[in-house]
């Protein structure tokens, strides 16, 4: 029971945290402005270098702002806590840190999952981009996958913030391999084999396959390999991000260096 | 994405604001200069990454105008932001709409997509833009053209950038201090 107390209820308030309460003023201009230009910018660019269709950038820019909500969500609940000066505090409770930390993935998912249909909101209004009903739960499912990918990724990222004293450099430079990497807009056959390599051991990348095939028309069986990849990658990077953390809570009870800003 | 330093960047401007009255250029010529000294070497880092690692041709038509091209951008690029700058001092946020950004510019100054190829009446708002010169002034002087009148417009609209940067830096921060809001993280 208070596992999921802890769960649940952590979770929760760490992600309004995250957002200052949820004020609108930085909500949308973060979570749903950024996600709206940036679909713009690579579907007309897309248009223009003539790599491929409106659907292809809709697509893996929608699933990829879920990534964003993930991947800088987990860093910040957990580098901010070090932050803010609440670290000490956060860890001195005997809470399950199971539950404390991966309690605050879910309102991330959610959230990434909110993104990315308005992600795809703005490609079926703004562009040439054409989705069928019945592909929306399949979509769903594929996008919930992606992000929870995603969100372990950011544990595993924000981890660190236990130990250094600035994630952000990293989680910045990680968040832009992805875009690069992982297929959102640069198919994974055009890169060097030896960065499609890299590209297919991130979370996003088999999740953003797996979409693209759905929205062409795929049932949810036919990419139920792409999506089990995506989530063979995700538990990877959560048992990491776990260990990590781990690791890295001990050593900052014995070095003392927990509130180290 | 940029950092979140609320506290930092508002602690900054609530000394900045007690400072006896300077001119705006005054008070964002430490960050322009480092703006200039940065961007200058990314930019050129960018260069040689592209050469050495991926084998990108770089052949300029005209290298002596590329030196005045890129730091006539890199001003206007940074007097834009002072413009910017001076109107997120009343935005408690201005971090999430300065990434907000982003995207935008680069579509409406036609950095890598054609203007021609967006909607007619992003046209006039990107001439506008001192960057849309600045691009169109180093592109000249990378594949041949005229980059000077391009580089002419850009420097022109960064004087008046900085014209209206300092009237409502200065006006804006006085309407904080009246709303007691510089503090506010």
């Amino acid at each position: 029971m208070t596992f999921l107390r802890v769960f649940f209820v952590g979770g929760r308030i760490a992600y309004r945290a995250l957002f200052n309460w949820l004020h609108p003023t930085i909500y949308i201009p973060t979570m749903l402005g950024m996600p709206l230009f940036q679909i713009l910018f690579f579907a007309h660019l897309g248009r223009y270098s003539g790599l491929a269709d409106d659907a292809f950038f809709v697509v893996g820019n929608a699933v990829q702002a879920s990534a964003m909500a993930g991947v800088f969500g987990m860093v910040m609940t957990i580098a901010n806590e070090r932050q803010l000066g609440t670290l000490s505090a956060v860890l001195a409770t005997p809470a399950n840190r199971l539950a404390l930390f991966c309690g605050r993935a879910v309102p991330l998912i959610a959230n990434g999952l909110l993104v990315s249909a308005f992600g795809f909101a703005v490609g079926l209004l703004l562009l040439d981009f054409h989705l069928r009903v019945d592909a929306v739960p399949a979509l769903a499912v594929a996008v919930t996958v992606t992000a929870a990918s995603c969100a372990a990724f950011g544990l595993a990222l924000g981890s660190v913030g236990l130990r250094a004293r600035d994630v952000w450099v990293g989680s910045n430079l990680a968040y832009y391999l992805m875009l690069l990497l992982c297929g959102v807009n640069v198919p994974l056959q055009r890169l060097p084999e030896w960065l499609a390599a890299v590209g297919r051991t991130l979370p996003l990348t088999h999740g953003i396959q797996a979409a693209r095939q759905l929205a062409a028309g795929a049932h949810l069986s036919d990419v139920a390999g792409l999506l089990g990849r995506e989530a063979l990658v995700g538990a990877t990077y959560a048992a990491l991000g776990y260990a990590l953390l781990r690791l890295f809570e001990a050593e900052g009870r014995r070095c003392a260096s927990l509130d180290t800003l | 994405m940029t950092l979140p330093s609320w506290t930092w960047n508002t602690s900054v401007l609530l000394s900045s604001s007690v400072l006896p009255s300077r001119s705006a250029w005054t008070e964002c010529r430490p960050t322009a200069c480092s703006s200039l000294a940065t961007t200058s070497w990314t930019s050129t880092a960018t260069l040689a990454w592209g050469r050495l690692l991926f084998g990108i041709p770089l052949r300029v038509e005209h290298p002596f105008l590329l030196v005045l091209a890129v730091p006539a951008t890199v001003l206007g690029l940074g007097l834009l932001g002072m413009v910017l700058a001076s109107v997120f001092v009343l935005y408690r946020h201005a971090n999430a709409l300065t990434n907000l950004l982003e995207f935008p510019v680069y579509l409406i100054t036609g950095l890598l997509v054609p203007l021609a190829l967006l909607p007619d009446w992003v046209g006039p708002l990107s001439w506008l833009l001192a960057p849309t010169w600045g691009v169109r002034a180093i592109r000249a002087a990378v594949l041949g053209g005229e980059p000077l009148p391009a580089i002419g417009a850009c420097l022109a609209l960064s004087v008046a950038y900085l014209a209206v940067g300092s009237v409502t830096l200065r006006r804006l921060e006085v309407l904080a201090r009246r709303r007691a809001s510089l503090a506010l993280t």
